[in-house]
């Protein structure tokens, strides 16, 4: 595999100049500049103002790590101007610690969006200029931070789906990469199991944490998450108990010991099996691991989903043929020759390994081909317009 | 291997060796012969199922009784709420989450 080697000596698999709006209002204008300009992507962002509590922290993390992607060469902050979230204080501390190229411009700055569009526009477009001179290096598994994600699933996704997405994150691991689990509402019913493959004490109370605090949360909302699982689908489907579903759900990281807890949007400091606390909700989970710094990400899907993400290659694999067969545009690989017992998972897993090292070598995934960039960063605090019905 | 005589066996995976149930991945018919197959495709074990067992349902390798943990993926998936012989039915009316966590 080739890849493109970083200042901070992590490698991409893509080389994309990321034209990044800091605030919803910028949203349009940053996509614009990224249209005019080939070699760049847009990614917008839900909020930047008007926002208040841990939100802020969590936003303004995630838009410094997405700068710091290994699959983003550089990158162009288009702010408005007026937003809590200021880009110019947002781009001193990406400097802070990052020395890839960074602009940072503000549409009110500029004179209006006309202006702004052409100014970034020139910016990218140099950008992309001098990232077509980054030399290609090699790069192995143990460059690799693979996100997973699960979304849409049946019956098929814990016999098939996710077992053959565990065999590739085992080979990821033992060969010195990162894999990253995550979707913490799909842990709860796991977290002693997980807690005990926990590398230390401290991981294992993590996992707690994070299982808890969300089931918590949930039940001040007034639901029931281990009573309203597995659904009357779920058990029509054959699981019988909540554990059954989880455990279905974490197979796809695999059987290696939990190495970190990370808290959503942040670059693991370890490697090895790494547990990111993000919701279930899949475009903000796939999201979070890309600000994490996942170059790539395979997605089980046994109903199948079209979702993508404008950094990273997202590579779908079902374990239901007839989903493979109906959904063919968004699908990229069939694991259902375990269900029809013309594989094994373990021949089946081998063989995403293969296609997982040439969406790194550049082949496109469907989403990727297809233009998905689906992107969210999640929100934890909503403070208005709550009390009408 | 794995086949009744003149009939092709009905399919089961396991997930893990230790598990004591079974997924069986077509639709079993009581008397039917289940062959069950590990990851890697090995047939570790053959058996005659006691119950009809829908697709993507779970089958008994060992008799369970009420109140022993079963086990699929290596790791317990509930706790069961009757006796279940070997080639039995398992599903809601005989095996049950192990509550744990907030409000256990």
């Amino acid at each position: 595999m080739r890849g493109y080697r970083r200042p901070d000596g992590r490698v991409g698999i893509r080389n994309h100049v990321l034209v990044l709006s800091t605030c919803g209002c910028a949203n349009v204008v940053a996509r614009r500049i990224a249209d005019a300009v080939p070699g760049a992507v847009a990614v917008p962002c839900a909020k930047g103002c008007g926002q208040v509590g841990s939100g802020i922290e969590i936003m303004r993390r995630c838009l410094v790590n997405l700068t710091l992607n290994p699959n983003v060469f550089g990158t162009v902050l288009v702010g408005l101007g007026c937003e809590t979230t200021k880009p110019y204080e947002l781009a001193a501390r990406i400097r802070e610690v990052s020395e890839k190229p960074l602009e940072v411009m503000t549409i009110q700055d500029c004179g209006g969006s006309e202006r702004a569009m052409a100014h970034g526009a020139e910016l990218a477009q140099a950008l992309v200029a001098q990232a077509a001179t980054v030399e290609r290096c090699e790069m192995g598994l143990a460059d690799l931070v693979l996100g997973t994600n699960c979304g849409g699933s049946d019956a098929t996704s814990g016999l098939a789906a996710n077992p053959a997405v565990g065999v590739v994150g085992d080979a990821v691991v033992a060969a010195g990469g990162t894999v990253m689990l995550g979707e913490t509402t799909e842990l709860i019913g796991t977290e002693d199991i997980l807690a005990a493959r926990g590398a230390t004490s401290a991981v294992s109370d993590d996992i707690y944490r994070i299982v808890h605090g969300l089931e918590e949360s949930f039940a001040a909302a007034g639901v029931d998450v281990r009573g309203a699982n597995p659904s009357p689908g779920n058990m029509a489907g054959g699981l019988s108990t909540l554990e059954e579903k989880a455990l279905g759900g974490i197979s796809k990281g695999g059987t290696s010991p939990i190495a970190e807890v990370i808290p959503y949007g942040a670059i693991p400091a370890r490697r090895g099996l790494v547990v990111m606390d993000t919701p279930g909700y899949d475009i903000e989970s796939v999201s979070g691991m890309t600000a994490g710094g996942a170059q790539v990400l395979i997605f089980t899907t046994g109903r199948g989903t079209p979702i993508g993400n404008p950094l990273i290659p997202v590579i779908k694999v079902t374990g239901n043929g007839e989903t493979f067969a109906r959904m063919g545009d968004n699908m990229d690989f069939d694991a259902s020759g375990a269900i029809e017992g013309t594989a094994s998972i373990d021949e089946l897993g081998t063989d995403l390994l293969a296609m997982l090292e040439r969406v790194c070598d550049g082949e496109q995934p469907a989403a990727e081909r297809l233009g998905f960039d689906d992107f969210a960063i999640y929100h934890n605090q909503e403070v208005w317009c709550t009390c009408l019905p | 291997m794995g086949e009744a005589i003149g009939i092709v066996a009905k399919r089961a995976l396991i997930m893990a060796t230790a598990d004591d149930v079974a997924t069986v991945i077509d639709p079993v018919t009581a008397g039917e012969t289940v062959s069950v197959r590990t990851k890697s495709g090995e047939t570790v074990d053959e058996l005659v199922a006691r119950e009809d067992i829908p697709r993507f349902h779970k089958i008994c390798l060992r008799a369970l009784a009420s109140g022993d943990l079963a086990r699929k993926y290596g790791e317990v998936i509930g706790i069961m709420t009757d006796d279940v012989e070997r080639g039995g039915y398992v599903h809601i009316h005989n095996i049950e989450s192990v509550r744990t966590g907030v409000g256990a």
